[in-house]
């Protein structure tokens, strides 16, 4: 719950975080290497100063300290884990489902588990995904569609093989469909970063809800392009977020762009954990205000509204959480623990 | 050293003559030069003329294909120069560095460097992006002349010519207008100077009915390409940071 120095107050769900093992330990090649080192470049280039993390902690944190900087430091209420498998490049997985389910077990009111599929896994995975949902009760997926699998550089989710997956989602109630955009996708003469995939999948399974995360990023011009035309497509906002504190400016603008093309229903707020601290993002984002050229320019105003919409009304829709009962329960939690102190 | 005065003023001038090639080498999804985007780290000059060229990208994942396509265009436009042999380009820290610099070195086609992995030549991503490149500059300029106050109706039906005889009052209008003139369509072919200045990629006109919603999809266009440049800057420093100081 975040209090607003003049006295608003706003549950928080965060759409977006991980608990991962990126340490030297854990990485099976130099590719594994270079991907934690390119998070670590993301956190080093848009936190600010007070929020940097010595290498060695950002490499591989523990569950404890996950649980302290969303609930206690920073005002997260709730939080979407999702998992980046990546077993090529680590032993062990990156952030797996199961290494997710951790925090799930020790916070059953804190998280909403989401698993993965990956539709190189045929037949196999069909059941894996199957196997999810009756261990865990999955509400959703992350897909991250770079992901290497030996030749393969990644897949697409207009492929016959993810429709099949898609089509299993629809079936088992899995309705929330997270979508990573990475750079290495096949054919390599194509644009790796082209959505047009998720404007196919989003037409063909109208059931389901499309988060498309970073908002699309780096293609935030084609992704308001396909959002605008399908009304189950959502903008999560990793990424995008962070830049209210480095360029609040470029920040005014995307987020503008964003409400004018998608609206405030489609937007979900999302830290991207442990790339950026959710304190911060979230002081600076309950007190920014658009400049006035830039609300003339687009017609569209960042308001107390709009922002309680995106910080946690949005994805409480998504995922059947009634905001009410779920404070209630939180409290109680807090009572509990507090009576337990004494 | 016994190496005379001249010798040295040659290699200065051969370096100058190289940096100058690389400035027209663009990074084709930010429109910008890898010279400004700090991308090239080094460039080695033989006598014999002999160029090297080393080149670093903000990550190890940039999309494979745009790294070819600069390495590609820096052998090109460097090899162009008339006392050059041969050019090298050597593209660090990334996860194909070994086959685009091979493939580059060797003059080799993208399809031909990556037989398994492309299906054609970079030809249609060129043209994607080369029309995004079109727009942003286009609504750079645009937002700059009406940040200064000229009206939607007036920029809608402005010609060529007075686009051209426009008294900018800073460096960054003269440059925006030059850039822009520069991808503007039918240009270099001497598209008369009362044709309309702010026109769709292939010269058709846009209208002042149509400007204000036009202005709006390219403003995406716009807004996109600089959010990457920031991203593409602050990531490359957070990478190299150390060795830029």
């Amino acid at each position: 719950m975040y209090r607003a120095p003049n006295g608003e107050e706003f549950f928080i769900i965060d759409g977006h975080v991980h608990l991962w093992d990126g340490s030297p330990a854990n990485q099976r090649n130099i590719h594994g290497k270079q991907f934690i080192d390119c998070f670590y470049d993301y956190h080093k280039a848009l936190s600010p100063q007070e929020y940097l993390w010595p290498k060695d902690k950002f490499e591989k944190y523990s569950p404890e300290t996950m649980y302290e900087d969303l609930f206690v430091k920073g005002y997260d209420d709730m939080a979407v884990l999702l998992p980046t498998y990546l077993k090529d490049f680590y032993i062990n997985g990156f952030n797996t489902t199961e290494q997710d389910a951790v925090m799930k077990e020790r916070y059953p009111d804190r998280f909403i588990l989401n698993g993965a599929f990956d539709p190189r896994d045929g037949e196999r995975g069909l059941d894996y995904l199957e196997e999810l949902v009756d261990k865990y009760k999955i509400k959703g997926v992350k897909l991250y569609t770079a992901e290497w699998r030996g030749e393969s550089k990644g897949w697409k989710l207009s492929d016959p093989w993810a429709y099949r997956y898609l089509e299993k989602c629809e079936k088992l109630g899995v309705k929330n469909i997270h979508v990573h955009k990475g750079p290495t996708i096949l054919p390599l003469n194509r644009d790796a970063f082209d959505v047009a995939d998720i404007d196919d999948a989003a037409t063909a399974f109208p059931n389901l809800n499309f988060i498309v995360e970073h908002v699309g990023l780096p293609r935030l011009d084609d992704f308001c392009w396909i959002a605008v035309q399908e009304p189950n497509v959502y903008g999560g906002l990793a990424v995008a977020m962070p830049f209210i504190h480095a360029r609040p400016r470029y920040f005014a603008h995307v987020i503008s762009e964003l409400l004018f093309w998608l609206g405030e229903d489609r937007l979900v707020y999302a830290s991207d954990y442990a790339i950026w601290h959710p304190k911060w993002i979230i002081e600076k984002f309950v007190a920014f205000e658009l400049p006035e050229d830039i609300r003339k320019e687009t017609g569209v105003d960042l308001t107390m509204q709009a922002k309680r919409k995106i910080l946690g009304e949005n994805l409480a829709r998504l995922y059947g959480i009634d905001i009410e009962a779920q404070k209630a329960k939180l409290n109680g939690g807090h009572a509990k623990a507090a009576a337990g102190a004494r | 050293m016994l190496g005379s005065k001249e010798s040295t003023m040659d290699y200065e001038a051969k370096l100058k003559a190289v940096e100058e090639k690389l400035a027209q080498v663009l990074d084709p999804e930010l429109d910008e030069s890898l010279i400004e985007l700090r991308f090239i780290e080094a460039i080695k000059i033989e006598p014999d003329g002999r160029v090297r060229v080393e080149m670093r990208l903000p990550t190890y994942w940039c999309a494979a294909n745009f790294a070819f396509m600069m390495a590609d265009d820096i052998r090109a436009r460097v090899g162009e120069l008339e006392w050059v042999k041969s050019v090298a380009v050597e593209l660090k820290d990334h996860f194909y560095s070994d086959r685009i610099n091979q493939g580059v070195s060797e003059g080799k086609s993208f399809v031909e460097t990556f037989p398994d992995e492309a299906t054609e030549e970079l030809e249609a991503l060129r043209a994607l992006f080369r029309a995004k490149g079109f727009q942003r500059r286009q609504h750079k300029l645009l937002r700059y002349l009406l940040e200064r106050g000229y009206a939607e109706r007036e920029l809608s039906l402005m010609t060529v010519g007075q686009l051209r005889a426009l008294t900018l009052v800073d460096d960054e209008g003269e440059r925006l207008r030059a850039r822009y003139l520069e991808a503007r369509c039918g240009l270099k072919d001497g598209a008369p100077d009362d044709s309309f200045a702010f026109v769709e990629l292939d010269c058709r006109p846009i209208g002042p009915q149509r400007f204000g919603e036009y202005l709006k999809r390219v403003r995406r266009v716009w807004l996109n390409t600089e959010m990457n440049g920031i991203f593409c800057r602050s990531l490359l420093e957070a990478r190299y940071g150390e060795k830029i100081q």
